[in-house]
């Protein structure tokens, strides 16, 4: 069976294939158009995700959407006559799209694609979520929590998976939406909602959560593990402008404007506060969805999905107090990977084998080297010491981006597209996000560290082990670690933690190994290869056009190895 | 007047960061995607000179590419914008897929390449027409760029190979119409002239037709749907837990 799947006109479009129940390639539009969370109908990265399982459309038994348009067009009706008569301007705005458009997608899909309108299929948003999380775990049976902003009616999921079965249990609807709540709360600090949720959460560290009680009563819990949203105080229906009613400026000051000093010092810390607030009532919002989880499937493992658990705090806090023994994240828990979990459970529910994906689903197009042919002259070729090599580099206080095969699904790079700086140097950090201008205090990087040598840095409780390594939690930093590497502490001494594991990166391990020769730490602080404002790197050409617009020292894609002085 | 309105509409573009980030982007994407039509070209042309000028043609289009997704990368990091947002494809699917023809051509993603569905000539004709098109609004768009010298050299850089393409295609038709197939040449020159005609009066009439039926939305929402809309508010959203829907594969 092979299946395309796909996701788009939300963020972060993406498409991915799936032959006989395996994920073979997936790839995120926005690192082909170039435009950051591009939403327009992923044609680029279907084209080279048929190109890498070398299929064409006439031979897909299916094409799979990952949402269901009728169903989401019920709701945002319903939203609009809901909001009247606020709603006139984004009423037309948004009919005229789903009129002309989205209530045609199957012809839409099905033109565009050149395949019969019988098999474009719709998966739900939330199962296409859950699928992923549940089929790409390494678990038989597992409880699955989708905690998500925005699909058809479904905010909030509760699954459990058995095998090839997948049985959703219950459902939160639009407009109680965690997911929403904190990017109202995001865009109230003066940030982007829907992509910086990640800065107020590395804000929130800053921050003593004095208010968490007005922002709780924003969110109410319910008996059941429920919560609900004061719908007085945020604006989902109707408006995408502003996502927050001025009600809540009377609880919490005037919103920052974008761009304005934050407010996050000793003498005023409300932005801070405020952002510490929402992540604790956030906190306590998913470990009480856990626990009924929990409740409901008496299971002691879950996997995750869906855009909220994309915050690393609190999946942190999910493994040292939640109801589960072990955790399990994708590599892609947001929109991207909706496309991939939308051809998995296509597959899946139609008969193919669930099996072992691909850890990092690192199943983009293949790095073409032999784009650099014409301009490698100065470039020396590495042959086969690239750790090493990468080792010295950062030793000698470099900071260098190392490129390698196919890009990974998701919003990280978790080694094939990584820039690395040594873990010890008093401004490591800084100058790691200075060399891709993203020099940004609200911008944290990850600590590499080997799985073995997991105790000696950090304090992970047994359930994030596995989060670890997908770098999906924050973790306590050792006093060792504290000491060795101050740049890479978050404030509160958390840090980031990724741990390598040999048998699934045998190269990155190798460079920690030859970091910690001597009795030097085997440590380095890393990060995603974009630049400000830019997709991840996705091709050799791309990473050489980035290197030579960067500020850094090195660029090793595979075994060429270019150097600022010489570029 | 009407050249003088687009010339208006033509620099508001440009002087505004956003648009000009996505314009570039653009011509980003329909430079990439010529340059894979030409290289689909290159491998069906049976004429070994026009061969080697389409493969060349083709490495141009992929190096213009390059050059306007690494300047719109640059406008877009000088003017600190970020993401894609749906606006730009909340458009009515037409003009969205007004260029599919173009837009995939491998592995069945779109009906053919331009070279399937004409024959040699014709599609020298097509690339002629599109290249001396090209060659003069590249050459508009470097001088409305002049605060902007960034831009106005990748448009310069750009418009040295496009006076190559016109001149290469140009030298065929000749050849083709020495040879005796003049009133072809013509005929292809014509139909390629007339279907971009075609596409800018039906993007036209898509436009009008998108604001005319934003006013007719407007007024059906404070006529026919406002009973609705203020029986809707009585009725609150549904809290707590739900029972989710039976898993199945269609639309709703």
């Amino acid at each position: 069976m092979r299946v395309l799947g796909l996701s788009a006109f939300h963020r972060d479009s993406a498409a991915a294939v799936c032959v006989d129940g395996e994920l073979v390639a997936a790839a995120q539009e926005e690192r082909y158009s170039g435009l950051r969370a591009e939403s327009g109908l992923p044609r680029r990265s279907a084209r080279a995700c048929l190109e890498r399982a070398g299929l064409q459309t006439a031979e897909l038994d299916a094409l799979v959407f990952f949402e269901k348009p009728l169903r989401k067009f019920e709701r945002v009706l319903a939203a609009q006559l809901q909001a009247f008569p606020h709603s006139s301007r984004s009423f037309a705005r948004g009919l005229f799209t789903w009129l002309g458009d989205r209530l045609w997608l199957r012809t839409r899909l099905a033109e565009e694609f050149a395949v019969p309108p019988a098999k474009v299929q719709f998966v739900e948003h939330a199962r296409a979520h859950a699928a992923l999380a549940f089929h790409a775990s390494p678990f038989e049976r597992a409880a699955v929590l989708v905690v998500d902003d925005l699909g058809e009616w479904a905010s909030t999921t509760l699954a459990r998976g058995d095998g090839s079965a997948l049985e959703c249990l219950a459902q939160t609807h639009h407009p109680h939406s965690l997911g929403l709540w904190f990017s109202a709360y995001t865009q109230f600090l003066g940030f982007e909602p829907g992509l910086d949720e990640e800065r107020v959460e590395v804000l929130s560290h800053s921050g003593a959560p004095r208010f968490e009680r007005e922002v709780g009563a924003t969110a109410p819990a319910l008996a059941d593990g429920a919560f609900e949203v004061d719908l007085l105080r945020f604006r989902f229906g109707h408006d995408a402008e502003r996502l927050f009613d001025a009600s809540l400026e009377q609880l919490f000051g005037p919103a920052r404007q974008p761009g304005a000093p934050l407010r996050a010092t000793r003498d005023d810390a409300r932005d801070a506060d405020l952002a510490a607030s929402v992540q604790r009532v956030l906190e306590e919002r998913v470990l009480a969805l856990a626990r009924e989880l929990q409740r409901r499937t008496q299971l002691d493992v879950a996997c995750l999905a869906g855009e909220v658990l994309r915050n690393r705090t609190l999946l942190a806090r999910l493994a040292a107090e939640g109801p589960f023994r072990e955790l399990f994240a994708p590599p892609a828990l947001g929109e991207a990977g909706a496309a991939a979990g939308a051809a998995l459970e296509y597959s899946i529910d139609h008969g193919a084998p669930r099996r072992a994906q691909h850890p990092s689903l690192a199943l983009g197009e293949a790095l073409d080297v032999a784009a650099l042919d014409g301009v490698e002259s100065a470039a020396p070729r590495i042959e086969g010491a690239a750790p090493r090599e990468v080792a010295q580099q950062l030793l000698a206080g470099r900071v260098l981006a190392w490129v390698r095969g196919a890009p990974e699904l998701g919003p990280e790079s978790l080694g094939a597209r990584l820039i690395l700086a040594c873990a010890t140097a008093a401004d490591a950090r800084e100058r790691l996000l200075a060399c891709v201008q993203r020099a940004d205090p609200l911008q944290a990087v990850r600590v590499l560290a080997r799985d073995e040598d997991a105790d000696e840095w950090f304090e992970l409780p047994a359930a994030a082990r596995s989060l670890a390594r997908d770098a999906a939690c924050t973790a306590k930093a050792s006093a060792r670690l504290r000491e060795l590497a101050p740049s890479a502490l978050l404030p509160g001494g958390a840090v980031w933690p990724q741990l390598v594991v040999r048998a699934r990166d045998p190269e990155l391990h190798a460079l920690l190994g030859e970091l910690g020769r001597n009795g030097r730490a085997a440590l380095a602080l890393c990060a995603s290869f974009q630049l400000r404002g830019q997709p991840l790197v996705r091709s050799a050409a791309g990473a050489l056009e980035a290197f030579r617009r960067s500020s850094l020292d090195a660029l090793l894609v595979e075994d060429r190895l270019f150097e600022a002085a010489r570029e | 007047m009407v050249s003088f309105l687009l010339a208006l509409r033509e620099r508001r573009v440009w002087r505004d960061p956003v648009r000009k980030q996505r314009t570039l982007l653009s011509f980003s994407a329909t430079e990439e995607d010529g340059g894979r039509d030409l290289a689909r070209a290159a491998r069906c042309v049976r004429d070994p000179e026009l061969r080697a000028h389409l493969e060349r043609h083709s490495r141009d289009e992929a190096r213009h590419a390059a050059l306007f997704r690494a300047r719109a990368a640059e406008v877009a990091q000088e003017h600190g914008l970020a993401a894609g947002g749906d606006d730009a494809h909340g458009r009515a699917w037409d003009l969205a897929s007004a260029r599919r023809a173009l837009a995939l051509e491998a592995h069945g993603l779109s009906n053919s390449a331009a070279i399937d569905s004409a024959g040699e000539l014709e599609y020298v004709a097509m690339l002629h027409v599109a290249e001396r098109k090209a060659a003069e609004l590249f050459s508009a768009y470097r001088d409305m760029n002049a605060g902007d010298p960034a831009t106005r050299a990748v448009f310069e850089a750009i418009l040295k190979d496009e006076k190559y393409h016109v001149a290469y295609t140009g030298t065929f038709l000749e050849k083709w119409r020495k040879l005796g197939r003049g009133a072809e040449v013509e005929r292809a020159l014509g139909a390629a002239a007339g279907s971009r005609w075609l596409g800018a009066w039906k993007r036209v009439g898509l436009r009008s037709a998108a604001g005319f039926s934003h006013a007719v939305l407007f007024a059906l929402y404070w006529t026919l749907l406002a009973p609705f809309g203020l029986l809707a508010r009585r009725r609150a959203a549904p809290r707590g837990w739900q029972a989710p829907r039976a898993g199945s594969t269609a639309q709703y």
